[in-house]
């Protein structure tokens, strides 16, 4: 469940960033995390939900933006979609693959009131 | 961070301990996790009411990686290993697959000539580092309590623990888990990971972040071979499709065959 420490490190990031802007409240955190990141999103809101008591994103709307994979492969240079991992280049099936989106883990903006 | 309920920030609550000392990790939080889940707190917001409505809202671009902390951690204690010229090395794995019998191994037959230390990762027990300690290097045990992994804090701390010889090899040997581990960097020089014939051949499909992220699979538990099905050529295969420049080295930590090729990697890796 490494779901549990992304989520304490995003309640860290936004706190921290909330204080600078002398924030007592988080409206909402817009979060980008790739589908290939790694990361199961219901454990994340799971995580969220439980560990924002408190917090200053407690009442805050949560957003996530998911970009999807894609990779280029290193022999042909095709850029193309990819679904997970285990995915082959679709022009000429290497394996050697660049994953070029999908590992986002970014916390975003905030939006403070 | 306790991982059942959040209390505590990562790294605090895991516990550093060398075997046969007490514990002596003052710095660490060692509090009772045994509060309830509820975080009861109220607060007073005073005189200081004010309308939402009036005040306009601002949007905060923040733009950091959300593993920030962990990996500016990481980069301080990869400055300092390259300072005290030490190689580093992350062993992963799931449970069972060989992990501390290849290290003590390894290290029997080359403490001679090469300096080892080991830091042991498991959620609980000293049982590794006393096995480990039983060879005559210094060892250093990280309990993680219910965490899934360890992180950079974890061995920033466990290090200075450690009568760091210059030139040495530091061997980390992560929770086993093959999920968690492979999105925390440590620091480390390389990543080794290590599946054992015993499991299927499809570990690196199944779990394709850690193998992606590998420099080496160590297919431990060759002996056993004779009496499995498992296919090597196929688990070779898996593992090149998610990382097609993963080395492979087969072994059995337990008969020593193979092992010559792992302490050739070894070497080649200091350089």
């Amino acid at each position: 469940m490494h779901e549990l420490s992304i989520v304490q490190n995003i309640i860290g990031i936004v706190t921290m960033e909330a204080e600078k802007s002398g924030a007592k409240r988080v409206a909402e955190v817009h979060l980008e995390i790739g589908q290939l990141s790694g990361v199961e999103y219901d454990l994340i809101e799971f995580a969220l939900k439980n560990l924002s008591q408190g917090s200053v994103i407690e009442s805050a709307e949560i957003n996530i933006d998911k970009p999807e994979g894609s990779a280029r492969c290193n022999e042909c240079g095709n850029v193309f979609a990819l679904k997970d991992f285990i995915g082959s280049c679709n022009k000429c099936s290497s394996f050697d693959l660049e994953i070029i989106k999908g590992r986002e883990l970014r916390v975003k903006s905030i939006t403070i009131d | 961070m306790c991982e059942t309920c959040g209390c505590g920030l990562p790294g605090e609550k895991a516990v550093i301990r060398v075997p046969g000392e007490e514990i002596i990790d003052k710095e660490d939080d060692l509090h009772d996790h045994e509060h309830d889940h509820s975080h009861p707190h109220s607060h007073d917001h005073g005189s200081d009411h004010h309308d939402h409505t009036d005040v306009a809202r601002k949007i905060v671009t923040i733009e950091t990686n959300i593993l920030m902390a962990n990996n500016l951690i990481a980069e301080r204690n990869r400055g300092m290993f390259e300072a005290k010229n030490l190689t580093v090395l992350n062993l992963m794995s799931s449970p069972g697959s060989g992990k501390t019998t290849l290290l003590e191994k390894t290290i029997n037959e080359l403490k001679d000539n090469m300096k080892f230390s080991v830091i042991e990762g498991d959620q609980q027990t000293m049982n590794d580092a006393e096995r480990i300690k039983a060879t005559g290097v210094p060892v250093v045990q990280v309990n993680t309590g219910n965490g899934c992994h360890l992180d950079a804090e974890m061995i920033n701390r466990a290090i200075k623990r450690l009568a760091l010889q210059d030139g040495s090899f530091v061997m980390i040997e992560n929770v086993g888990n093959l999920v968690c581990p492979s999105l925390f960097d440590l620091g480390e020089a390389c990543r080794v990971v290590i599946m054992s014939v015993t499991e299927g051949e499809d570990k690196p499909v199944k779990y394709p972040n850690m193998f992606r992220s590998a420099n080496l699979c160590i297919l431990n538990k060759t002996d056993l071979l004779p009496y499995l099905d498992y296919d090597v050529t196929k688990a070779i295969e898996y593992g090149y499709q998610v990382n097609p420049r993963l080395q492979f080295i087969k072994l059995s930590a337990k008969s020593g065959e193979g092992m010559e090729e792992w302490y050739q990697w070894l070497k080649n890796v200091v350089g």
